[in-house]
């Protein structure tokens, strides 16, 4: 503190050299196009919320990434170039998240960006890794990812808003368990997608079903008793809860207090172990709860099994549906990466377009989407175990997934308003 | 050591003025801040900064706790980025015509809030800012709602300077801009506006019997304070590119509280310095543990149990003559509800 | 079926009046106001006896809940007792409270004005919010409903849910109880004396430190019961304190900071106006409670009860 005169000036040599630097770490930037790849080394960006609300479905997700990388490397995944990864904790906010995107191409080098399960997030790095010309694989389940907002280098090894509902409200409707639909829906844009999709096509396209209204309930709401007492009142046969996590867990739980699991069926779009865990088998096991999945371990497909068991053996926990998601995800990019001869986005895109997916861990052939760069996965439904049944995490009974879910349960091309 | 220090800071002090002090220990401050923590995080603790001294007239000058300041600073972000979608091509006409928006805005909630004084002053500021957030959270059409939004790719050249593309020019922008508002903040408290608003805060009632008029001082005070907030947040959205409704939430509003506490309130050099150390705590403690609240409280309790005055009051303790140091700590003994 | 026929013809207008104008209806939801109310109530007395007596706005409040409601759900899962869970709750945070009050609040009376206070609660938010997760994990804790009260109850015009009964009928007695405290015993005369005039209570020669202590513990003890209340019908989750604080936060100021006929009052009402706006017109549900509070608090200066605490 007592030099000043002389602290100011070396600051000013300061910065000259990081305007020097600075200068020329841009020009790098718009010749290559983030890093090059044929270095001998990928680098991959990790961008998976560790704390924060869902820090635990992050924790899960970043060890599928690890896996990943490590089967890269034992496998050539990408070819003879060695795999590795640097995680950045996005803490599911998308400031934070798109500032250690940022931070992961900068410093890190990352050649790829991947991870991450929440859609606005997703649009955020997505628009990132546009504006950087980089890849990004990622999860995210809004229909604008991969529609009006989509972006070319954004891929998404996840299931859409869309094809999460067909696995439930469409597949119990299918069965013919009801007549006539409500919806309780989270007010943001996962929770829209949903209700636009089921009010729209699922209800109008099912023969006979009446759909009876929605209520919106706020981004953050714990309490749905007015939702629920809304539900009731219509006296629908069928009410979709299109909530998420958290709030999953305790419109599952409020459903139940409700008594609604008597004499109605409930539908929830998107569920795995972490809300198994806390919705508990008692309610769970209700016969008039059903759920999709986006994949659950127990999926009968010979890959599901190889990497649910590797995982287990590595982690002792099993995978979750979104990391198995990424799992393959990051897999076939680094495979395209090999197929291009190097990590330039123009070129890893051109070979991610149409291939399919490795491992097929659903099993269907699935594959990225050209039109909109969306995994074909096909979205299982699911009902609990008996509380006595339940050893382990197996939570849940696969009763059902799609043979071709493709054609089935994916919007058309045209419907996605996105095209490539 | 330190007397002899401090005896050569106090005569140096004596000899340049305290402003003038203050004044060149920022730019030094500045000047090793890339060197640091990187051009990038160097350039977020200045536009901290800028907020934080923004609010600092309202707190520090002014006397009186906003618990909203968020409001103005997510405004300033989200106004930056939609007129620049909507209205206008040129950054350097967006980032004007959103300060103006805001501060108007800020006229009618200052007017609002301070019919009201302490407590219910903050929690009136705190209703109108929770106010704002739900409503850009809802307006999913014009904000994005819960997906947030990003500044539209623009060129905003400045001379050489490409802010826009190089973290390190955006952080000589605002760190000229942040010097500017400096010297305008320390003319502005130099001012006969200054002393009144100086008076206020020692005593209302005083000042109302000396035939001030005491609302349009404070209401005065609040407008300028929401005018650089708004700024603070244009420029955020500028560095950070993509936003969301967190930006409006309560949370930061308490954030920019302590970064002003943690400096120390009622200085000039205090929120330059409260951002610095906040935004290098928050950053290292979520990389190095997964208990970064423990510690986060741990840090808020020191700090107000060891050193209400905050790092500034500190120093001015440790450099500077008895009576000076004592005016931070009644200061915030003063704030009562 | 003439209902639906109108909704599709005119989506967007008869979707926000198509509520069914039914009596079993209305009630039911009067009573979903009636229950998220009394969880506003009963978080917001903790806050009131402290503020009245102390000064002090407690940021702590939210996350001295969320221990409470932590404490009991692992009692519960302990000892299969949901009472247990409940006297538990109330042990643990009577003594956080008492232990807050002596380390650190203790040394602030006086020298620091509210804003430091507030400041210190802050933190110690963070502090306990961040013990709580070190402990039992980010993740939630399923916290059923106990037994016997997991079934739906028949109330004449529509069936509820027997715990979310039995929440009302405990919060109504918690209520009474802390009435009858205030009003009945000496401890409980001397803080509304403290409350009315804090240099008077001094001047009367009582130990004013052992006061400030056992206040601030029934304060907390009062949060922990809440919580335990609440963790059944909510869950247990880390964010569970910060999400009911805000809205506490609303109601005492509503009602008058201080004022404990003013936060009961209030607490229902912004319960009330919270459903209905839910049911009328959802989009505002969330904004609702703060427009309240500031229209309010432009028409009314000292809440709806503050005159009570302005006598000084």
């Amino acid at each position: 503190m007592s030099n000043n005169t002389s602290g100011k000036s070396a600051s000013r040599r300061q910065y000259l050299k990081y305007a020097a630097a600075g200068s020329s770490l841009t020009l790098a930037g718009c010749l290559t196009g983030g890093g090059d790849g044929s270095s001998g080394t990928i680098t991959i960006g990790g961008t998976i919320p560790t704390s924060g609300p869902y820090g635990n479905i992050g924790q899960n997700q970043k060890k599928a990434v690890e896996l990943a990388v490590t089967h890269a490397n034992e496998d050539n995944d990408a070819g003879e170039r060695e795999v590795e990864v640097v995680f950045r904790d996005t803490q599911t906010d998308t400031q934070e998240a798109t500032s250690v995107a940022r931070e992961l191409l900068r410093q890190e080098n990352a050649d790829f960006l991947a991870g991450n399960f929440s859609s606005s997030v997703a649009l955020a790095i997505g628009e990132l890794a546009q504006r950087e010309d980089v890849i990004y694989t990622c999860v995210g389940g809004s229909n604008a990812i991969t529609g009006a907002e989509c972006r070319s280098n954004t891929f998404n090894a996840g299931n859409s808003a869309v094809m999460q509902t067909s696995g439930g409200l469409r597949y119990v409707l299918e069965q013919g368990l009801g007549e006539s639909v409500y919806e309780i829906s989270a007010d943001y844009s996962w929770g829209q997608s949903i209700q636009n999709w089921n009010e729209t096509q699922i209800v109008q396209n099912a023969d006979g079903v009446e759909y009876l209204g929605n209520s919106f309930v706020e981004f953050g709401a714990t309490d749905y008793s007015q939702a629920i007492t809304d539900a009731r009142n219509s006296g629908a046969d069928i009410i979709s809860f299109n909530l998420f996590a958290s709030n999953h867990v305790q419109s599952a739980r409020q459903a139940n207090e409700f008594g609604l699991f008597e004499d109605r069926v409930c539908v929830w779009p998107a569920t795995g172990i972490v809300e198994a865990e806390q919705i508990g088998s008692e309610i769970l096991s209700k016969n008039n709860f059903y759920a999709s999945a986006p994949w659950y371990w127990q999926h009968g497909a010979g890959a599901a099994k190889s990497f649910s068991d590797a995982f287990k053996s590595e982690y002792g926990d099993r995978p979750l549906g979104f990391s198995a998601s990424m799992y393959a995800g990051i897999r076939t990019t680094l495979q395209a990466i090999d197929a291009a001869d190097g990590a330039d986005h123009e070129a890893v895109r051109d070979e991610m377009e149409d291939r399919e997916l490795f491992p097929q861990l659903w099993g269907t052939g699935e594959r990225f989407r050209s039109c909109d760069h969306r995994a074909s996965i096909a979205t299982m439904t699911v009902q609990g175990r008996d509380p006595s049944e339940v050893d382990g995490q197996n939570y849940y009974e696969v009763i059902n997934v799609p043979d071709d879910p493709a054609d089935a349960h994916m919007r058309t091309c045209d419907q996605t308003g996105c095209s490539f | 050591m330190i007397s002899a220090v401090a005896t050569r800071v106090r005569s140096f002090s004596d000899r340049v003025g305290e402003l003038r002090l203050a004044f060149v220990a920022s730019l030094a401050l500045i000047a090793i801040l890339p060197d640091l923590m990187g051009p990038f995080i160097a350039s977020h603790v200045m536009v901290m900064a800028i907020f934080a001294m923004g609010y600092n007239i309202i707190l520090g000058f002014g006397g009186e706790l906003s618990f909203g300041h968020a409001a103005y600073f997510g405004l300033g972000a989200y106004g930056v980025i939609l007129s620049l979608e909507h209205l206008f091509s040129s950054l350097y006409v967006a980032i004007p015509v959103t300060v103006v928006a805001v501060t108007a805005l800020s006229v009618v909630f200052g007017f609002l809030s301070l019919r009201r004084r302490g407590i219910y002053f903050a929690m009136i500021t705190l209703a109108l800012a929770q106010l704002v957030y739900v409503i850009v959270f809802q307006w999913a059409d014009l904000t994005g709602g819960s997906n947030g939004a990003s500044i539209p790719i623009t060129e905003a050249q400045i001379g050489p300077l490409a802010p826009m593309n190089n973290e390190l020019h955006f952080f000589f922008v605002v760190s000229a801009l942040f010097l500017l508002l400096f010297a305008l903040v320390a003319r502005v408290v130099r001012s006969p506006f200054g002393r009144v608003l100086k008076a206020i805060r020692e005593s209302e009632e005083r000042a109302l019997h000396l035939g001030y008029d005491v609302d349009k001082y404070l209401l005065l005070a609040f407008t300028m304070s929401g005018a650089i907030s708004a700024l603070a947040g244009a420029i955020y959205a500028v560095l950070f590119v993509f936003i969301s409704p967190s930006l409006l939430f309560w949370q930061l509003s308490g954030e920019v509280v302590i970064m002003t506490i943690i400096g120390g309130i009622g200085t000039l050099t205090g929120p330059l310095v409260g951002s610095v150390v906040f935004i290098f705590f928050s950053n290292t403690l979520t990389r190095v543990t997964d208990h970064w609240e423990i510690f986060f409280g741990l840090v808020i309790i020191t700090i107000v149990m060891l050193a209400p005055e905050g790092i500034i009051g500190l120093l001015r303790n440790t450099f500077l003559d008895e009576n000076e140091s004592f005016s931070i700590r009644r200061l915030i003994e003063r704030l009562r509800p | 079926m003439l209902s639906s026929t109108l909704t599709s013809a005119l989506p967007g207008v008869v979707e926000t009046l198509s509520v069914p104008l039914q009596v079993d209806y209305y009630s039911a939801q009067l009573f979903n106001g009636l229950v998220l109310g009394m969880i506003l109530v009963l978080i917001s007395l903790g806050l009131t006896i402290i503020f009245g007596l102390l000064g002090i706005i407690n940021f702590a409040h939210g996350d001295t809940l969320l221990v409470g409601t932590y404490v009991s759900w692992t009692v519960i899962d302990a000892t299969g007792s949901y009472f247990l869970g409940v006297g538990g709750a109330i042990v643990a945070t009577l003594v956080l409270g008492m232990l807050l009050e002596r380390t650190l609040l203790r040394y602030t009376y006086g020298r620091y004005g509210a804003l430091l206070q507030l400041l210190l609660t802050f933190g110690v938010a963070e502090l306990l919010r961040g013990s709580v997760i070190f402990v039992w994990g980010r993740t939630g804790k399923n916290f059923s409903t106990p037994a016997w009260g997991d079934s739906a109850v028949d109330l004449v015009l529509f069936s509820y849910p027997l715990y979310r009964v039995f929440v009302v009928v405990a919060g109504t007695v918690l209520i009474a109880a802390v009435y009858l405290f205030l009003n009945r015993t000496d401890l409980g005369l001397l803080i509304r004396a403290g409350t009315q005039d804090r240099e008077m209570v001094d001047m009367l020669g009582i130990d004013v430190s052992r006061l400030y202590m056992v206040v601030f513990g029934i304060g907390a003890a009062l949060a922990g019961t809440a919580g335990a209340l609440i963790g059944p019908v909510r869950g247990a989750f880390p964010t569970l304190g910060i999400e009911l604080l805000i809205p506490a936060f609303v109601v005492v100021v509503v009602g008058g900071l201080g004022s404990f006929r003013g936060s009961i009052v209030a607490g229902l009402l912004i319960g009330q106006l919270q459903v209905m706006t839910g049911v009328f017109y959802s989009e505002a549900a969330q904004a609702i409670a703060f427009v309240f509070m500031a229209v309010v608090l432009l028409v009314r200066p000292d809440g709806l009860f503050g005159a009570e605490v302005a006598a000084e």
